[in-house]
């Protein structure tokens, strides 16, 4: 999958006259690549992510997905696009609070191949989070909502992964075992990935880029 | 999906709805049901036809003295034709010349007495051209009777010891009506092919009063002591004081009937209106319901169509919910408007008035009308608000 950003602006830095690797410059996501997106809090990184997911279209400029513009693609291609190609780890995390983790995990429409609730229920469990299938999600620590947004993620196919600050409420210990089971998922789906973070994150081999 | 969009909804609001719905849908149901009935209801008393009044001068002291015409002028009819309370007029046409009926079948005494003819146009008289009308190659007069002919038959049937005769008995009697002064008496058989309450008179075709008053009239002069009017549906005391203004008159009876049946139209139309203004209620109300789910749910929403379902496998949750809904209340509708029908069809055979029992199969229809109405409405409204929330 390729996305290319040519001379993209929010229109709220429009004023700053700013210029970084994505913001009024040429930039491309090549297929299958890993991309780190990092800077300061305010620096959009968020609102990259939503003109790329086609949510916001607040900027200047071009966004494209494999040579076509967001304009262009219709609504089934991108429930296409968001069921099959593109999966999220949002930054608020978007889980149902009144559902147990089950039941939010089982709203994705598409499992990848292979997987399926059990296999989502054993990823928790690597993830320091057995017994807890049944749980609420509003009974659960923000740390461990961050780790059933990220198994949510990755049972669904994708050819990229989006993470908006996947990390932020994680220990070491936990932080270590989601790059893991990250880098296991994109090396079976032959996927790139896009990560968002406040700090630099190495361990996925991630090139990055400077808002 | 079903569990996330429609657990712990406030079901009040659903609630409301459904009962007027419900109450809207009963009182649709009645309304047709009741037009059925009443047009079942012995169907030659033409119950919800048009209010159709045969008039005449009202006969005074004048008159006896030569001082004003009984009769209607040319100039008189076109003004009546002008009214525009009046949907249509036309001059009855009496016979000019001597009439006999004589009854000719073996199963019924003979019976033969001086009548009176009349003929108006096809219009007002409730049978098909095809079987009323009259050409001399005809081989038979037909001819549309009075109830009151059949009641006075039975009459004498029953005091000469004889079984009694229902209508289509009648309609195979043989007769034969006997035209034109003594020296030159003319046979014609003559067939029964309807019944009027309208008229008091036996009627036949146009065709064959204009031949027979040529024929066997002494006099050519076509002189019209009465007029048949109808009147327009809403408009029947427009024409009531019209007619006393003018010094004309009507039958009682049959004005009777005609404030009747103007009483029976209020009252359904009323049913009617009231059904649909509770219908468009209760669905607004509906849609107000769905309004506030949508909106409370648009969180869950906009994630489930950022994980990727497609705005119509969100959309159908919502649309079969509400069809659910629907299909459930319009049932019990049914149900309710069932049970009142059938028991107050019972209180009604039971009091003597011979009623059929069956439901209109426009009942149905409405209900199905009803059910796209609300269904088409559902379908847009979800399907606009979840695509709002498609790009957000």
């Amino acid at each position: 999958m390729k996305i290319q950003f040519k001379n993209v602006c929010p229109h709220i830095f429009q004023e700053l006259s700013l210029k970084s690797d994505v913001w009024n410059n040429d930039f491309t996501i090549q297929d299958g690549l890993r991309y780190q997106l990092c800077g300061p809090s305010g620096r959009g990184k968020t609102s990259f992510l939503s003109y790329l997911l086609g949510y916001r279209k607040d900027y200047k400029g071009e966004v494209s997905i494999n040579n076509r513009t967001v304009s262009e693609i219709n609504i089934d291609e991108w429930v296409e696009l968001r069921s099959e190609k593109i999966s999220c780890v949002f930054q608020d995390l978007q889980l149902i609070e009144k559902l147990s983790i089950a039941d939010n995990i089982a709203l994705i429409p598409k499992f990848a191949k292979g997987y399926g609730l059990s296999e989502a229920e054993k990823m928790l469990a690597d993830l320091g989070m057995p017994n807890k299938w049944n749980a609420q999600v509003k009974t659960l620590s923000f740390g461990q909502k961050q780790r059933v947004a990220i198994a949510r993620a990755l049972c669904k196919p994708f050819d990229l992964l989006i993470c908006d600050e996947p990390f932020s409420h994680l220990d070491a210990m936990h932080k270590s075992k989601c790059i893991d089971l990250i880098e296991r998922r994109l090396n079976e789906e032959k996927a790139g990935v896009l990560l968002t973070s406040l700090d630099g994150e190495n361990q996925l081999d991630l090139k990055s880029i400077h808002l | 999906m079903q569990k996330l969009f429609f657990t712990n909804q406030n079901r009040f609001q659903l609630f409301s709805a459904c009962l007027g719905l419900m109450i809207g849908l009963i009182l649709l149901l009645s309304s047709i049901q009741l037009y059925h009935k009443a047009k079942l209801y012995n169907e030659d008393s033409e119950l919800l036809d048009g209010h159709t009044l045969i008039i005449q001068k009202k006969v005074n002291r004048a008159s006896h003295l030569g001082l004003g015409s009984p009769n209607f002028s040319k100039s008189e009819i076109e003004v009546l034709q002008s009214q525009e309370f009046i949907s249509a007029c036309s001059p009855i046409m009496s016979n000019q010349f001597e009439v006999i009926v004589e009854i000719d079948d073996p199963v019924i005494p003979a019976f033969n007495s001086n009548i009176f003819l009349q003929s108006v146009e096809s219009e007002f008289v409730n049978i098909s051209p095809s079987n009323f009308g009259w050409n001399d190659s005809s081989i038979f007069v037909p001819v549309v009777m009075p109830h009151n002919f059949l009641i006075m038959l039975n009459t004498f049937l029953s005091a000469s010891q004889l079984p009694q005769l229902s209508e289509s008995l009648v309609s195979n009697v043989e007769m034969n009506l006997i035209v034109g002064p003594r020296s030159k008496r003319t046979i014609l058989p003559a067939r029964i092919v309807g019944f009027t309450n309208t008229f008091s008179s036996i009627l036949v075709p146009n065709s064959f009063m204009k031949m027979a008053n040529l024929k066997y009239a002494s006099t050519q002069a076509q002189l019209h002591s009465q007029i048949i009017v109808r009147s327009v549906d809403e408009k029947l005391g427009l024409l009531e004081s019209y007619l006393k203004e003018m010094g004309y008159e009507s039958g009682e009876d049959q004005l009777f009937v005609s404030r009747l049946k103007s009483a029976l139209s209020l009252t359904l139309m009323f049913m009617l209106s009231l059904a649909v203004l509770t219908l468009s209620l209760s669905i607004i109300i509906m849609i107000q319901y769905l309004q506030l789910m949508l909106s409370s749910l648009s969180f869950e929403i906009r994630l489930m169509l950022r994980l990727g379902h497609s705005i119509k496998t969100v959309k159908s949750k919502f649309f079969r919910y509400f069809i659910f809904v629907f299909i459930l209340t319009a049932l019990i509708s049914f149900g309710s408007f069932y049970f009142l029908s059938l028991t107050i069809d019972h209180k009604l055979i039971s009091s003597g008035i011979l009623i059929k029992e069956s439901t209109s199969i426009w009942t149905l229809v409405s209900l199905l009308a009803v059910f796209i109405i609300f269904a088409i409405t559902v379908d847009i409204y979800t399907k606009r608000k979840i695509k709002a929330q498609f790009f957000s």
